[in-house]
């Protein structure tokens, strides 16, 4: 009886130990892959360039206008970002702006893709193909069927 | 009776009968029975393509990026993208300042309705403009092209117009644009500079007005019929209905100076549309597109390795014998089994030779090598998407996005220009097999029945067991060190061919190998010459045919004896033969 309850004690302190552990690393799993490494960087002289023009964008990614780059606020760091789109949100002209990671050179060299798969196919492959189904599509039902 | 008498007539056939026999057997090819004609032209355009791929020297001057499942998953977009996403897309590739930039992806109805915010204007907003004084890049969408039997003008005998022209109509090239406007979304029409379908370009605004410091809009066409595997570079006859790789050129080569821009450049005279229509007549005809074995070592850096076959070296060459030894390995490999079905990539060649980089390595790749690869480039962009098929077959890589292709087309324009390689015509082509076919049947006589003309029977029948023999060697050299397929039964049956050719027609297999390397020589010096890969395999079957029934008017009809005495096995097979019984009759 006594080593039954150990062995319990002990399976529930490894069951413990595995979730806290487990914890972080799905977290990590899920959280984006850019943002939090490039959030509070500062923008670099790169992007400040005085020829370079920046485009800004909405938090939807619509191009709403170009500016000069000089207009980025000296003390800018990165205060948000958009995984999906590339965006990241700094001060210009004393505002928050979305503008394009790549227009004040923010890149993550880890992120680079790397190809594992050549995009080609044996000549004998086949592929399905569909359009996929609408979500209105009805299927015909037989002349005969009398529904349900 | 006189069963065993040489006939003299016979041995004297005359020169016109041997003639009709050639011939006959090319006309059967010409037939196409049973589609052998055609099946044996397909088979031996591919394998000299294929063969002669590595001696393919890319320009590195086209680079494709593409959009792929894997590319979708990585931003969480969905399919297609939005035009936000597409217009971030194209101003991040523009911030490499290419020369030119092709969109293979096709605008024909509205992503979302009317009021949803991703507006067509969104693609083209963002687009970024060029200091003052630069030249802006080029900017091509494409267009599906109009049928030009429906839309263009008649040619002057009275026919309908087709996509593909060998040579110019009658009446001259046209200025029609052939785009079927319907193609594209009608808010995109005026921006992409496209007029109603079948008007002239000179009667047509080309495009609405843009800052000069903007990329400079406009189409290459799409779609196309009755070219079988060609690629068509202007179609239906006219000088402005360009395919993607010929808009590209043009545009590519009105920023940058490339040795073979010149075949664009006027020879003179005749005022701007009879230059612009000599220029054209130049890239009527329809390309067969060369591809190389090897990729781009600029695309490096983007791959992991062992994902592609070897790669050129850094500065885009490759050591010779490198070259004739991929040459070899497909030859001898390809003889027997289709070399894109294997797993191994220095044998599939997986990867083209122009660099191939993925949509996401805009953003986060190393900016040099990214810089390497677009800067002053002419750039493709493409998608390679599950379930959206947009394929096209190589005969070197196996089935490739389409934009490849067009992406190739490009290249061998870079580097062949005006010499692109292209079908003969179509009477050039039948005389040169009828020239080879009747020289064979005049030289029947001295190839069957002179045998010491050259070389001895013994000689000969022991090349033809050594070429058997170095084939098998090769087989099973590839076989110990192969990490894929193995060929060990292909060389048992190497073996096994080369004693049964041994005991019964010794010589013959040094007689076709012979026959078989000049053919297929010939082929290969012809792609040199930007000749069109001539059907070498039907050829050497006429041969072939021709030569084993002249055999019976040209040679003694006695029963051959068996082992045939020049057998190099013949001692060994007597001997064994002599303990069967069925065979002793016929031993020596």
């Amino acid at each position: 009886m006594k080593r039954n309850v150990s062995l319990a004690v002990a399976a529930a302190v490894v069951l413990a130990v595995g979730s806290f552990t487990a914890a972080p690393a799905a977290h990590a799993a899920d959280a984006p892959r850019t943002c939090a490494k490039a959030l509070k960087k500062p923008v670099g002289a790169a992007g400040k360039s005085a020829r370079k023009k920046i485009g800004l964008f909405d938090a939807s990614g619509k191009f709403l206008e170009t500016v000069p780059a000089s207009d980025i606020d000296a003390d800018a760091v990165v205060e948000d970002c958009k995984e999906d789109l590339g965006l990241v949100q700094i001060k210009v002209s004393g505002k928050l702006q979305w503008v394009d990671r790549l227009d004040v050179d923010i890149r993550l060299p880890e992120n680079a893709p790397c190809v594992v798969e050549s995009n080609r196919q044996r000549p004998d492959h086949v592929e399905p193909v569909s359009s996929g189904a609408g979500e209105h599509c009805e299927p015909t039902k037989p002349e005969n069927s009398r529904g349900g | 009776m006189a069963e065993a008498q040489p006939q003299p007539a016979r041995a004297h056939l005359a020169w016109w009968a041997r003639v009709i026999v050639a011939l006959a057997f090319m006309s059967l090819l010409g037939v196409d029975v049973l589609k052998v004609g055609s099946a044996s032209s397909q088979r031996s355009e591919d394998g000299v393509l294929r063969i002669a791929s590595p001696s393919y020297v890319a320009s590195r001057e086209v680079t494709v990026v593409l959009i792929d499942d894997a590319y979708l998953g990585k931003v969480g977009a969905g399919w297609p993208l939005s035009y936000r996403e597409q217009g971030l897309l194209l101003r991040r590739l523009l911030s490499y300042e290419p020369a030119a930039v092709f969109v293979d992806l096709l605008y024909r109805h509205r992503h979302a309705r009317e009021g949803d915010g991703d507006e067509p204007a969104d693609l083209l907003s963002p687009l970024p403009e060029v200091d003052e004084g630069a030249r802006p890049p080029a900017l091509l969408f494409a267009a599906l092209s109009a049928d030009p039997a429906r839309t263009a003008s008649p040619p002057a005998d009275g026919g309908a117009r087709s996509f593909c022209y060998h040579a110019v109509p009658e009446g001259g090239l046209t200025n029609d644009r052939l785009i079927d406007e319907a193609s594209i979304e009608k808010s995109l029409r005026m921006p992409f500079g496209v007029s109603r379908p079948g008007a002239k370009a000179s009667d047509e605004p080309v495009a609405a007005p843009r800052p000069a410091s903007a990329p400079q809009l406009g189409v290459g066409l799409i779609g196309w019929s009755g070219c079988g595997g060609d690629y068509p570079l202007l179609l239906g006859g006219s000088s402005e209905a360009a395919t993607p790789a010929f808009a590209m050129f043009r545009a590519y080569c009105a920023r940058r100076d490339s040795p073979r821009c010149a075949d664009l450049a006027a020879d003179g005279g005749n005022g701007p549309a009879a230059a612009s229509s000599a220029i054209a007549a130049r890239f009527i005809d329809p390309m067969i597109v060369r591809w190389g074995a090897f990729p781009s070592s600029l695309q490096s850096p983007f791959y992991a390795a062992g994902v592609c076959q070897r790669a050129t070296d850094d500065d885009g060459r490759v050591a010779a014998w490198r070259r004739w030894w991929r040459s070899l390995r497909q030859l001898a490999l390809g003889a027997i089994f289709d070399m894109r079905l294997a797993s191994e990539p220095e044998l599939s060649l997986p990867c083209p030779a122009v660099p191939v980089i993925r949509a996401d390595a805009l953003l986060d790749g190393d900016p040099a090598a990214l810089r390497s690869l677009l800067a002053g480039k002419a750039v493709f962009l493409g998608a390679n998407v599950s379930g959206i098929p947009d394929w096209v077959t190589s005969p070197v890589h196996g089935r490739i996005p389409g934009v490849v292709l067009h992406a190739m087309a490009l290249d061998n324009l870079l580097v062949d220009g005006r010499s692109y390689l292209r079908r003969l015509p179509d009477v050039v082509d039948k005389l040169i097999k009828a020239t080879i076919v009747v020289a064979i049947a005049l030289g029947a006589p001295a190839l069957l029945t002179r045998k010491r003309l050259l070389l001895p029977d013994g000689f000969k029948a022991a090349l033809g067991f050594a070429l058997w023999g170095v084939y098998a060697l090769f087989l099973i050299s590839e076989s110990l060190v192969a990490s894929g397929r193995t060929y060990w039964y292909e060389a048992l049956a190497v073996i096994g061919v080369a004693i049964a050719f041994d005991l019964i027609k010794p010589t013959e297999t040094f007689r076709y190998a012979l026959l078989l390397t000049v053919m297929a020589a010939m082929a290969l010096v012809g792609l040199r010459f930007g000749w069109s890969p001539w059907n070498w395999i039907g050829l050497l079957l006429v041969m072939a045919a021709t030569l084993e029934t002249l055999k019976s008017f040209l040679k003694p009809t006695t029963p051959k004896p068996f082992p045939h005495p020049a057998s190099l096995l013949a001692p060994v097979a007597a001997r064994l033969f002599r303990s069967l019984p069925l065979l002793r009759r016929s031993a020596p």
